[in-house]
């Protein structure tokens, strides 16, 4: 009896693989551009990607997107493992952390010979110069967000601190003046290892501040006075308490749009995206505490794959995507796309010129010249050892010492 | 009573309680009013105000196609893994045969690589076959990993049942077929339901392949289907939760089915005539 | 003319001499040994070709050779020895507890009483749990502002302070085997609910006879009959402990400090964020390797045993 039940389920389910492998044969009509970025299930951002693509495919009946959607924690593996097994996206959506890793190893076609980039320049933003490599251009910078300290107004207003502070020492000052543990917390942000990619943000952004740089002339200088007070103020941040600890990005992002917390230093996706969960959210977004005001940049780059399978009508595509990106529409106001997309959104929220008006620390900030593709290893020395600060109460020079060894003797 | 109350049902209580309140937590995270969630103290019961917020789950997500092609592959994996592993096991139990231990080491060592390494391989492998995105590269994979586990776990008990009451149907005419068939299985009920359901929750929970060689939106199994949630600026709680909690259903389901199955006195008394 | 006898031999006798007999268990075998081949093996395989090349890229090119080099820079890295030392006490903790815990729940599981089903159901929910949002539960719950588990030890006046669960070295392995065995226990609980169910009462009833208490029972009747299935809950727990990766990277990425740096975890790193699959291929292989070992460890103590 058991045997006639799993011979039963043994046909039926070679029957649903049959099917399955048959409906995907049988599409093969039209092309089907394959269009690859974790943005198709972000909220805003997915909704009018996928409107902006129905739109496209009116005007060129004959190409249909269809989205390759992945959760972003595993997005970047997953392009590896389908780039090295040719079986590559057409169009591939990249941030700049990934597009030098796929860059190095080949895996991108060059622009220069496809597109014209020439009739493109005029809306280009200044990002795009990070995508010419040796003299070929590899992705179209579509995206670019940037840092800036987001604050709560009522919650300053209610601890008396008139405006937000412009050095680390009124930072810090202000910031035990809003700590009311545990109900508020002056800050939000990313500390331990379990959200390594984030912490390197927050972590890049306060060396930055004092005037730290990872590498210098493409080696590495973690231990430089500048990048040791950095280290040495984040130290002093994580002792007074003024944030939650082992709490995730996530979480302190949602305690900062129920007023919880106070200050943010994080980009404007995140800003509007809090506005648009909270709507009566007093908040408001100023330069880096800093008095180099340097901030952080995150791009995102649209490229298409070497072994994609229809790179002629990915091109088509890629033209006609940032041509009509200004007409973007999208529910989250925070991409600055072009030029011309940067002057309707900043004519609309004038208070957003913080996030365009701010200097960008070297290579964007985040992506050590000389060590762009080997980031993680970089960051993951680094990090290790200040998390020893951090717990261990090590001493900073010591350890960030240590690390510049470890950068030096890295194979 | 009281002996069976500190021997029994006291220790079950605190296994229960020890099993299940994560699963509870979930029920109280998902349901509770956003300003409740960053509390000192923390609200332990859950605010059945919010119950609506779980609809949400339901219309802006997918959940049927997911759960479809969960099921569809689960069952596929559980049904394959038993097919493959009968034969397997009552081999290896009652026969001498050269090669027997090399190819149960063998089996053995499906188990000792993680995953991360034999996925480009077998990315390859599936994309050679045009398996790539079909219910067939999951099973497939996914049964390689189980079956052997429930190779073990048949063999084992197999080991169990004497040799007596099979060899006495032989000399009585059976043939071996029918041997298996009346008088193993039947007797071996409870490990060839383990082994079903273990194949089922690992194919249920297992992500790695899903993601990597089901990756179209039409295919994502359940796994996928909620790391989707965990997007690159936050993360729903409370869709997150109250779907993990919607998909912990069916495995439940068929265990609350099965788990009599589990426990069948036949082995004790089958050797007694 | 004599009949082919159609018998099977029993485990201790002599293997008949009939060509059905000696090809029939080839048979048998044929349908998985060709599923796991394929689809594992022959990996498993390319993996190893794999950790004698270096390359970044996640399929090397011939000029990638290397020979041993990875294994040289493992024998030599001293984050092997942190890599090594840490999953051993992972996957001792693991073990131990998951088997302990399992063992009692097949007992409790085993016996009949009103409301068992239900009871039983109810200690499979860790296994039933998807597996990422059981990772992300804990998570929050070991959260040290507002997470329970801090709260009770509040309560129970143990720490007023909290415990920082997943960022403290110190905590953070603890934190994760916790996590881990509350997952996995009910593996061990399935299986060795079944093997209770294979044990003879007559045993039960002769050791009363002799007058053993409940104690003795289970010290000289039940532990050795189920010993068989024990020893593969606790083998196939020891290999799984090598090779756990998903929990462990949700919750802590391996860090902090690499404190809960298990092989798998660095597997991971070593192939999706340094990009270095030969080394990461080397490191999975000596995992099999040390795997290996445990099982003909496994294997011997198990002949021993029927030699008695």
């Amino acid at each position: 009896m058991l045997v006639k039940f799993f011979k039963l389920c043994l046909f039926v389910f070679v029957l649903v693989s049959l099917i399955a492998l048959g409906t995907s044969v049988l599409c093969a009509q039209n092309v089907e551009l394959k269009l690859a970025t974790w943005h198709w299930t972000e909220p805003g951002r997915g909704d009018a990607l996928k409107s902006m693509c129905e739109t496209f495919t009116k005007e060129y009946p004959n190409i249909t997107i269809k989205p390759v959607s992945l959760p972003y924690a595993r997005y970047q593996d997953q392009m590896m493992i389908q780039m090295a097994g040719n079986e590559a996206p057409d169009v591939l959506v990249a941030s700049d952390i990934m597009f030098f890793s796929f860059m190095n190893l080949g895996y991108l076609l060059p622009l220069d010979e496809l597109i014209n980039l020439k009739a493109l320049e005029p809306e280009f933003l200044d990002a795009q110069k990070i995508a010419q490599i040796n003299g070929k251009t590899y992705g179209i910078a579509t995206e670019y967000v940037t840092y800036a300290l987001l604050y709560n107004e009522t919650l300053f207003k209610e601890a008396g601190i008139a405006h937000p502070p412009t050095t680390p020492e009124e930072f810090l000052e202000d910031a035990k003046k809003l700590t009311k543990a545990p109900e508020q917390y002056a800050l939000g942000t990313r500390h331990s290892m379990n959200e390594e990619g984030g912490w390197w943000y927050e972590m890049s952004y306060w060396v930055e501040g004092f005037g730290g740089k990872w590498t210098t002339d493409a080696k590495p200088s973690v231990n430089t006075p500048e990048v040791i007070n950095g280290v040495k103020f984040y130290k002093e941040m994580y002792d007074a308490g003024i944030f939650p600890k082992g709490v995730d990005a996530a979480t302190y992002r949602r305690m900062f749009w129920q007023g919880k917390i106070a200050m943010l230093t994080d980009n404007q996706a995140t800003f509007f995206l809090a506005l648009s969960s909270n709507p009566d959210l007093n908040i408001k977004a100023a330069p880096s505490p800093f008095e180099n005001k340097l901030t952080n940049a995150e791009i995102v780059f649209y490229t298409i794959p070497k072994s994609a399978k229809h790179p002629k009508e990915a091109v088509i595509f890629l033209n006609w995507f940032y041509r009509n990106l200004k007409d973007y529409g999208l529910g989250v106001e925070n991409v600055v796309g072009s030029k011309s997309a940067n002057k309707i959104i900043l004519e609309k929220l004038p208070y957003l010129m913080t996030f365009v008006e701010a200097p960008l620390a070297d290579n964007g900030g985040i992506l050590p010249k000389g060590y762009e593709t080997r980031l993680p290893e970089f960051r993951h020395i680094v990090l290790n050892h200040v998390t020893s600060v951090l717990v261990n109460n090590a001493d900073p020079k010591a350890e960030m010492d240590a690390a510049q060894n470890e950068l030096l003797n890295l194979e | 009573m009281s002996i069976r109350l500190y021997s029994i049902y006291l220790p079950t209580l605190i296994f229960v309680l020890f099993a299940v309140f994560p699963a509870y937590w979930m029920v109280v995270t998902s349901l509770q009013r956003g300003e409740n969630l960053y509390i000192w103290p923390p609200r332990i019961m859950p605010d059945f105000t919010q119950l609506h917020v779980l609809q949400r789950l339901f219309t802006t997500q997918p959940i049927g196609l997911w759960l479809k092609n969960s099921l569809v592959v689960s069952l596929g994996v559980a049904c394959l893994s038993i097919l493959f592993a009968i034969p397997a096991a009552f081999a290896f139990s009652r026969f001498k045969f050269r090669g027997s231990s090399v190819i149960q080491f063998s089996l053995l060592l499906t188990q000792m690589i993680p995953s991360t390494v034999i996925i480009v391989p077998l990315f390859i492998i599936f994309r050679n076959l045009h398996l790539l995105n079909t219910y067939t590269s999951l099973i497939l994979a996914d049964t390689a990993i189980t079956a052997p586990i429930t190779v073990w776990i048949l063999k084992v008990f197999f080991d169990t049942i004497p040799n007596e009451i099979e060899e006495a149907a032989l000399i009585d005419g059976c043939t071996p077929w029918n041997v298996l068939r009346y008088i193993t299985l039947p007797i071996a009920v409870p490990s060839v339901v383990a082994g079903f359901a273990l194949s089922f929750f690992e194919a249920w929970n297992e992500f790695a392949f899903a993601l990597t060689f089901a990756s179209d939106q039409e295919m994502w199994v359940s796994s996928v289907g909620m790391a989707s949630w965990i997007g690159w600026l936050t993360t729903p709680v409370e869709i997150m939760m109250s779907g993990a909690l919607f998909f912990t259903i069916p495995s439940l389901v068929l265990f609350l089915v099965l788990q009599r199955q589990l426990i069948s006195g036949l082995a004790a008394g089958a050797v007694k005539q | 003319m004599p009949r082919k006898r159609r018998h099977f031999p029993s485990k201790n006798s002599r293997v008949q001499r009939g060509v059905w007999t000696q090809i029939l268990p080839y048979i048998l075998v044929t349908p998985i040994v060709l599923l796991v081949v394929v689809f594992v093996l022959y990996p498993i395989f390319q993996s190893l070709i794999i950790s004698f090349y270096d390359s970044r890229s996640l399929i090397p090119q011939v000029n990638d050779y290397a020979g041993l080099k990875n294994y040289a820079w493992l024998f030599t890295s001293s984050s092997t020895l942190v890599t090594l030392r840490v999953t051993l006490v992972y996957v001792v903790g693991t073990v131990i507890c998951s088997v302990f815990l399992g063992l009692i729940a097949a007992l409790l599981m085993n016996i009949s009483y009103r409301g068992r089903g239900l009871a039983r159901v109810a200690i499979i929910v860790p296994w039933a749990t998807p597996l990422v949002a059981s990772a992300l539960i804990w998570f929050w719950m070991f959260d040290p502002q507002y997470g329970i588990i801090n709260y009770f030890l509040h309560l129970l006046h143990i720490s007023s302070q909290g415990i920082q669960w997943l960022i403290t070295p110190q905590w953070a392995l603890l934190s994760v085997i916790l996590v881990d065995v509350w997952r996995i226990f009910p593996f061990g609980a399935i299986v060795l609910l079944t093997a209770l169910q294979a044990v003879d009462a007559n045993l039960y009833d002769a050791a009363a006879v002799d007058g053993a208490g409940s104690l003795s029972k289970f010290f000289y009747v039940t532990l050795p009959s189920i010993r068989p299935s024990l020893a593969i809950t606790i083998l196939l727990y020891t290999i799984w402990g090598m090779k756990r990766f998903d929990t462990i990277w949700i919750l802590t990425q391996g860090g902090p400090l690499d404190s809960t740096g298990v092989m798998a975890v660095q597997i991971y790193r070593e192939a999706f964020r340094n990009f270095r699959i030969g080394r990461a291929s080397a490191l999975a292989i000596i995992g099999a390797l040390l795997s290996t070992i445990v099982t003909f460890y496994y294997f011997r103590m198990g002949s021993n045993h029927e030699k008695v």
